[in-house]
């Protein structure tokens, strides 16, 4: 046999085969042709290997998965087809309706936007002249964004120099999230047109109590064009203070949800990408306020007042 | 050629009572989800990452299982069809997502295995999965869609847009490579 066996088509060809009949087995088969070379032999070896390895044990989310698909009881009672294209009413994976393109700039945003907003010091100490208050939170006229992370390119090489990927952070689902913060999430029953879920994070401090970090976004005809939400929920600790610097953006007093709060439009604490990769100052409307424990925060590029208060009117 | 896809036997009617009736998908998830899992950790190396994407896919698949149609091929192949995506969606969007603050940084959890899961692994599958994430991600994917999917080179072809012969020789190439990789590995323990 091995004198018909010389080019690496044919090996490649004779693998096939021999691959097939060990998938067919179940990785039992395990006659070696001693007319075929030592690395032909190996390579065999290795592919059985892959094909026995089994690793289904590993997994995590296979039984919740499986109950959050079907619904208890195997679905009884649990699916519809009312939905107008009869899809399963399912809680939606965070990342199944990701706008991709969005991810960039939005990530851009929050990374700077969470740095800095969870910037604690007691507020005496605080420099700046003190704009606004929500409870233990403080906003002060400090300069959140450097000047001269303004301009610069490749941002992410900037700074700390921090390269890493934002999945495993953000990939949460609401379970998850709430497991790892340790407390009952609010949702918003409302979203303004075109907005979904993007991601969710929790954010674990060494001083601070755990935030939770949900991202909304609504995808524009490029990312230079998308709209983003962040909602903040950080339980409310008993110190220390926490210190927002907003520049030159005034506070203004509102009432959300029968709590008072702030409005802050158009803080500087934003920074994204623009087309010739340098980075630029991108201001923020922002929506704090405190409810039930917890201190509450809006961020979005371009939302209005009406529009997030409206979203956090419909928190539950 | 045959397909080596652990068919059920009455996948064709569940599949069919499937589309109106979720009872039905419990079976095709309890059989497919050990191969979808492994073809996505196959891929992505990080069991915690490999779950959220299998979820993805059952999610996806569960979605538009109305669209599947019997017809148009077998069930496991238009199955491993979404699970590709995912996954191919998940290399893309990290290339997207750079960078965090430090803040993030302090949170993170490192993609490598932690100690339970490293201890629920053997040593074995560990250096396995060690040595496809330094494969390319061409080769990952077919390894993934032959050893983990079951799929013939004919319905990797369609999958991913080579020749049949093609598959079967970057194939080859690829466990070849892979062996490699294990034998300097090892010589290194």
């Amino acid at each position: 046999m091995r004198n018909n066996i010389e080019t690496e088509e044919q090996f490649a060809e004779r693998f096939d085969q021999d691959v097939q009949m060990l998938l067919r087995s179940g990785g039992l088969t395990s006659q070696k042709n001693i007319d075929l070379p030592q690395d032909y032999q190996e390579t065999l070896d290795v592919a059985r290997q892959l094909s026995e390895t089994r690793v289904a044990h590993l997994s995590r989310v296979r039984y919740s998965l499986r109950k959050k698909l079907i619904g208890p009881e195997d679905g009884r009672g649990v699916w519809t087809n009312s939905t107008q294209q009869g899809v399963y009413p399912m809680k939606t994976s965070i990342f199944d309706k990701i706008p991709f393109k969005g991810a960039a700039i939005a990530v851009a945003f929050m990374a700077v936007a969470i740095a800095l907003s969870l910037s604690i010091q007691p507020v005496a100490a605080l420099a700046g002249e003190i704009l606004g208050q929500v409870g233990l939170f403080t906003f002060t006229d400090g300069q959140a964004i450097p000047d001269e992370w303004i301009g610069q390119k490749n941002f992410n090489n900037t700074g700390d120099g921090i390269v890493m990927p934002v999945n495993d952070l953000m990939g949460l689902s609401e379970e998850e999230a709430e497991a790892q913060a340790g407390f009952a999430l609010y949702t918003p029953g409302y979203l303004p047109e075109c907005f979904t879920l993007n991601s969710r994070g929790v954010l674990v401090d060494e001083q601070a109590a755990p935030t939770v970090v949900t991202a909304y976004l609504c995808s524009g005809e490029s990312v230079y064009d998308d709209v983003f939400l962040y909602m903040h929920q950080i339980v409310l600790a008993n110190d220390p203070k926490v210190n927002f610097e907003i520049g030159d953006a005034q506070p203004v007093k509102v009432t959300v949800r029968g709590n008072e709060g702030l409005w802050i439009e158009q803080a500087p604490i934003g920074v994204k990408t623009g087309r010739d990769g340098a980075t630029e100052l991108m201001p923020v409307n922002m929506l704090a306020w405190e409810e039930d424990g917890f201190y509450f925060q809006m961020q979005s590029n371009h939302l209005t007042k009406d529009e997030m208060l409206k979203v956090a009117e419909s928190l539950q | 050629m045959q397909s080596d896809l652990r068919i059920m036997a009455n996948e064709i009617q569940l599949v069919v009572r499937a589309q109106c009736e979720p009872v039905a998908f419990a079976e095709i998830y309890d059989h497919y989800f050990p191969d979808v899992y492994k073809y996505v950790l196959y891929r992505v190396r990080d069991p915690q990452t490999a779950d959220d994407l299998t979820a993805q896919t059952f999610e996806r698949a569960l979605r538009d299982l109305k669209d599947y149609d019997v017809k148009r091929g077998v069930f496991g192949a238009w199955l491993f069809g979404i699970t590709r995506n995912v996954v191919n969606q998940y290399f893309r969007r990290q290339k997207r997502f750079e960078w965090l603050p430090l803040e993030w940084l302090r949170s993170h959890k490192s993609s490598e295995p932690g100690p339970e899961e490293s201890a629920a692994m053997n040593e074995m599958t560990v250096r396995l999965l060690d040595a496809l994430a330094q494969l390319e991600e061409r080769e990952r994917d077919l390894i993934a869609l032959k050893f983990a999917a079951g799929l013939n080179n004919r319905q990797i072809a369609e999958i991913t847009g080579l020749t049949p012969g093609n598959v079967g020789v970057i194939l080859y190439r690829s466990v070849q490579r892979l062996r490699n990789i294990l034998k300097v590995e090892e010589s290194n323990a």
